[in-house]
C-alpha cells in the first residue's frame, strides 16, 4: 500500500512537473475542470530524522547526523480564505536516528528506523495576495502511531545487524508533537514544502529521547 | 512569461542547492557516550566473574587470569555485550585485553566497566613464595593419650614477609611422611610422631608429638582347665590381659600389645598347652608399661612302672571272639589306660593322665596249657539267657585266678533289671582307701572278681574301660549306679577331686523334652559348666580320660589291692601256672550285686 501511494504519487509527479515541457501550455485548462487534485492533493519527499535529548546538547543532531527517509501522504485544505486555511494530512512516514557511540577503542554504530502512520493538522495556514508563486507559513500538531521497527547496531565498523534488545529500548509506539510548516506554491499547485516536526513524548521509559525531523516534500 | 518561469526555476534550484548545501555541511559526525547505547541502556548490573582462588601464589603456580563479566537487565536476564565494550581495571589501571597479568605481590581490586558502568570488585591476593614461610602450630592437650579419640589439632600458619596471613590457601599436614586429610590426629598407637606441614613447594619445620599409652595398667591373669596345670599337652591355661586407664577403668587393648612366654613373643589370645616340665613365665608389654609377670608351673603326671595285666574272655554260648578280636580290644583298652584313645575325638580332660597299666590276652590257662586261641575261654551254658544270679553261678564255674587273669565274662541275652547293663566288682585292699573294703592278703574273693560284660556291648571299648575300672577301684563321678543317682552331696562320691560331681538325675531330666540340648554338658554340683569326658561317667560324655587323681587310685589299688594281677600279688611276675587254678564258690556264698552300668544310648 505504502509502494502504490510512492507509485501514484511520482506519475503525478512526472506528468505535473514545471518545466515538463509536454505540459507547459496546459495550466490554463486546470481552472475549469474540477480535479481530484482540488480537493486531495498527494505529497511525497524525504525526510531528515533524528534523536533529541533535552539533557545533552552535543547529541547527533538532526542536521548533524541525520536518518534519511522518505514520506508520503495526502493532504487536503479545509476553510479557504484569502488569506489563510486550514490543512490536514495523513502520512506514512519513517523516523529514527542514525548514531554513533564511542569510548576509547569502541565505536557503535546503532540505527533506529521506525515506520509511522502520522496524522497533522495545521489549523492556521497564513497566505500573501495570491500571485503566480504563493509562499505560505503554517503551524499545528501531529499524531503518530508506530508500525514497526527495527534496531541495527554494528561494532567497529562491522556491518549493522538486528538488534532486539536495543529496540526493546524504545517501549513507546505512540508520539506527537507540533508542526512547523513553509510552503512555496506555483499557482495553486504543485508546490514544494518544507516542515519542521518536533516529538515532545519521549519514546522510551527508560530516557527522555524525543524524534525531530526535517521533512522535504512535492506537493501536488 | 518564458522568463519568469526561467527565473522561478532558476530559484527553486538555488534553493533546493542551499538545502544540499546545508546538509553537507552539516554532515560530519557527533558521537555518544557508549552508556548512552540502547542495549546498553538495559544494563542494569555488571558482574565480574570471580576467579578459581583469592589468593595466587607467585613462583608456585600460573598467576595470570582472563577477567570476563556479564551484564544482567532488570529481570536479570543476560545481555549479549561485545567483548570490546567491557574494559578491566586492576588497582584503577586498564588491563590489556582483560588479562590480569600481576607483575608483582600484592594485594589487588579488581573490576569491569561497560561504558560508565561499574561491576563489583574482587579481591585477588598475589603472594610470592621467595617471601613466604610455612610454621606448623599445633594444640596438643597436655597428656595426650593414643585411646583413639583425643586428638592433637595442628594449625598451619603462613607468614609473608614476616607477617602472619589469614583466609589464605591450607597446606597439608604429614606424619611420619603420610599425609593426613584433616588437621587433627588421632591414634591407638602410642608413640612418637613427626609431623610437618607442607603445601606451595614449602615446608613447615617438623615437630615431634608424643602420643602416651592411655593404659595405667596392664594386668595379666590365667584359668586352667585343670586342678593342677600338667606337663601333658593336654592342661589348658587361658591367658588373659586387661588394660586399665588411669581413672581404673578397662580398656580395649591396644594392637601394640603384646605377650611374651619366657621372653619369647607369642600370639595373643593364647590357650597354653605344653608337654615341658617347669615354670612357664609370662608377661604382656604394651602401652609402653609392662603387666605383672604370671609364672606357671607345669606339673609332671609322673612316671609309674608299667603293669601289664593277662586278660581271659569267658565267652559263653556265643562264639564270635576271635585272636585278631581280641587282640584289637585290648590293644584298644591298653591305649585308654595309657592316655591315647580318643574314639569320640571330643575334648579331653585338662587333667587327663596316663595309668601306666597295659592288657594283654592270655595265652596259658589255669592247667598250665596253652591257650589255642590267646585270650579265649569259650564256655557253654545249658541256659540260653541269664537273669544275673544266673551269671553269678554261671561265672563261679569259670572263674579264673584273678590274681593271674582280669576276668571278662561275656553274657548274651541278659534278662531283667540288668539286660542293659555291664557290671564289675571292686576289689578289696590291704591298706585303708576311703570307699573300698579291707581285706587280709591272701584273702580268696567272696564273689567272682572281674568284668561282666554284656553281649550287647563288645562294641564299646570304653564300657570295658570303665568296667575295668571298677576293678581297679574307681567309683562313678556322680552319685549313684545304674539302679539308683543321688542329688548333689557334700562328700567326693569318687574320691577324686579332679573330677566334678553332678546331680545326675538333674541331667537326664534336662534332656527330656525341649531344644538346645547339649549330651555331653554337665552342671558340677560346685556350679562348674563342663564337658564330660570321663571313662568313669555315664552317657552321654566323649569317654577319653581318665584324671591324675584317678591314676593316683588305681596306682594305690594296684600297690594294695588283691584279687589283682599285679606285683602285689605275684610276686613273680605275673605269668602263674595252673597251679593258681581255678577259684572255687566259698561255702555258704551270698550273691552279692555289683556295680551296675547300663548300656551306652
Ligand atoms: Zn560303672
Amino acid at each position: 500500500m505504502i509502494w502504490l501511494l510512492i507509485l501514484l504519487g511520482s506519475s503525478i509527479a512526472r506528468a505535473n512537473f514545471p518545466g515538463s515541457n509536454s505540459h507547459l501550455s496546459e495550466p490554463d485548462s486546470l481552472k475549469h475542470k474540477k480535479k481530484i487534485t482540488d480537493f486531495v492533493r498527494f505529497k511525497a519527499g524525504v525526510m531528515m530524522s533524528s534523536f533529541y535529548r533535552p539533557d545533552i546538547s552535543s547529541s547527533n543532531g538532526i542536521l548533524t547526523n541525520p536518518l534519511w527517509s522518505w514520506q508520503a501522504g495526502i493532504a487536503s485544505d479545509f476553510f479557504k480564505r484569502k488569506y489563510h486555511y486550514s490543512r490536514a494530512e495523513l502520512s506514512f512516514n519513517t523516523k529514527g536516528a542514525k548514531e554513533y557511540f564511542t569510548s576509547d577503542g569502541v565505536e557503535i554504530e546503532s540505527i533506529n528506523q521506525f515506520r509511522n502512520l502520522q496524522l497533522s493538522v495545521l489549523p492556521v495556514v497564513l497566505r500573501a495576495e495570491p500571485k503566480k508563486i504563493n509562499p505560505s507559513v503554517g503551524v499545528g500538531f501531529y499524531f503518530s502511531q508506530r508500525l514497526s521497527g527495527s534496531s541495527k547496531t554494528g561494532i567497529n565498523g562491522e556491518k549493522v545487524s538486528e538488534d532486539p534488545v536495543s529496540l526493546s529500548f524504545f517501549d513507546v509506539k505512540q508520539d506527537f508533537g507540533i508542526v512547523l510548516n513553509l510552503e512555496v506554491m506555483y499557482k495553486k499547485h504543485p508546490g514544494i514544502e518544507i516542515r519542521y516536526e518536533a516529538g515532545l513524548k519521549s519514546q522510551s521509559t527508560l530516557r527522555d529521547i524525543k524524534n525531530r525531523a526535517l521533512v522535504f516534500s512535492f506537493i501536488f | 512569461m518564458e522568463m519568469r518561469r526561467f527565473i522561478f526555476e532558476k530559484k527553486w534550484l538555488a534553493f533546493l542547492m542551499g538545502i544540499w548545501v546545508f546538509a553537507a555541511a552539516c554532515k560530519k559526525d557527533k558521537t555518544l557516550e557508549l552508556d548512552e547505547f540502547y542495549r546498553f541502556k538495559m544494563v542494569k548490573e555488571l558482574k565480574l566473574d570471580t576467579l578459581d582462588k583469592k589468593v595466587y601464589i607467585m613462583g608456585f603456580e600460573e598467576t595470570n587470569s582472563v577477567l570476563t563479566a556479564r551484564a544482567f537487565d532488570a529481570v536479570k536476564k543476560q545481555l549479549n555485550i561485545p567483548d570490546e565494550a567491557l574494559k578491566y581495571y586492576a588497582n584503577g589501571e586498564e588491563l590489556e585485553n582483560g588479562v590480569f597479568e600481576p607483575g608483582e605481590e600484592g594485594d589487588y581490586k579488581i573490576y569491569a566497566k561497560l561504558g560508565s558502568i561499574v561491576s563489583d570488585t574482587i579481591s585477588v591476593r598475589i603472594w610470592n613464595k621467595m617471601n613466604m614461610k610455612l610454621v606448623l602450630k599445633s594444640e596438643v592437650p597436655p597428656g595426650l593419650v593414643a585411646d583413639g579419640v583425643s586428638k592433637a589439632v595442628f594449625k598451619p600458619e603462613i607468614y609473608l614477609n614476616g607477617v602472619l596471613t589469614t583466609n589464605g590457601p591450607s597446606p597439608e599436614i604429614y606424619i611420619d611422611g603420610e599425609k593426613i586429610s584433616s588437621t587433627t590426629f588421632a591414634t591407638k598407637k602410642a608413640g612418637l610422631y613427626e609431623v610437618q606441614a607442607k603445601g606451595f613447594g614449602l615446608e613447615s619445620e617438623k615437630v615431634m608429638l608424643e602420643i602416651l599409652s592411655p593404659a595405667k595398667k596392664l594386668v595379666l591373669n590365667y584359668t586352667l582347665n585343670s586342678s593342677v596345670f600338667w606337663a601333658n599337652n593336654v592342661s589348658e591355661a587361658t591367658i588373659g590381659i586387661q588394660a586399665f586407664d588411669i581413672n581404673n577403668q578397662a580398656i580395649d587393648l591396644s594392637e601394640d600389645v603384646q605377650l611374651f612366654h619366657n621372653g619369647v613373643l607369642v600370639a595373643y589370645p593364647l590357650k597354653f598347652k605344653t608337654n615341658e616340665v617347669g615354670l612357664h613365665n609370662f608377661v604382656a608389654k604394651g602401652y609402653k608399661i609392662q603387666s605383672n609377670e604370671v609364672s606357671i608351673t607345669a606339673q609332671d603326671q609322673g612316671i609309674y612302672s608299667i603293669i601289664r595285666m593277662p586278660v581271659v574272655f569267658h565267652e559263653v554260648n556265643t562264639k564270635e571272639l576271635t585272636a585278631t578280636g581280641i587282640r584289637d580290644i585290648l590293644a584298644n583298652l591298653t591305649l585308654a589306660y595309657r592316655n591315647s584313645l580318643n574314639r569320640s575325638g571330643g575334648p579331653k580332660d585338662g587333667n587327663a593322665a596316663d595309668v601306666f597299666v597295659e592288657f594283654y590276652a592270655a595265652t596259658t590257662d589255669p592247667n598250665g596249657n596253652t591257650m589255642s586261641v590267646p585270650g579265649l575261654d569259650r564256655v557253654t551254658s545249658t541256659k540260653s539267657s541269664f537273669n544275673i544270679n544266673d551269671t553269678d553261678t554261671e561265672a563261679w564255674n569259670s572263674f579264673w585266678n584273678p590274681e593271674t587273669y582280669i576276668n571278662v565274662w561275656i553274657f548274651p541275652n541278659i534278662k531283667g533289671d540288668y539286660a542293659s547293663s555291664s557290671w564289675a566288682y571292686f576289689p578289696a585292699v590291704t591298706q585303708y582307701i576311703k570307699g573300698l573294703n579291707m581285706a587280709e592278703k591272701g584273702s580268696r574273693p567272696y564273689y567272682p572278681f572281674g568284668v561282666f560284660w554284656n553281649y550287647n556291648h563288645k562294641i564299646y571299648i570304653e564300657v570295658l574301660a570303665h568296667e575295668v575300672g571298677h576293678v581297679l577301684g574307681l567309683s562313678h563321678v556322680f552319685d549313684g549306679n545304674g539302679s539308683s543317682f543321688e542329688s548333689c552331696s557334700s562328700d567326693d562320691p569318687d574320691y577324686c577331686p579332679d573330677t566334678p560331681y553332678y546331680d545326675r538325675n538333674a541331667y537326664e531330666k534336662s534332656l527330656q523334652g525341649g531344644s538346645n540340648k547339649n549330651y555331653y554338658r554337665r552342671t558340677a554340683c560346685s556350679g562348674e559348666v563342663y564337658n564330660s569326658t570321663n571313662y568313669m561317667d555315664y552317657d552321654y560324655s566323649y569317654e577319653n580320660s581318665f584324671t591324675a587323681n584317678q591314676v593316683s587310685r588305681m596306682r594305690f589299688v594296684t600297690n594294695y589291692g588283691l584279687w589283682i594281677p599285679t606285683p602285689f600279688n605275684q610276686p613273680s611276675g605275673g605269668r602263674r601256672s595252673a597251679a593258681a587254678g581255678m577259684i572255687k564258690k566259698p561255702d555258704g556264698y551270698i550273691f552279692t550285686p555289683p556295680v551296675i552300668c547300663p548300656i551306652p544310648k
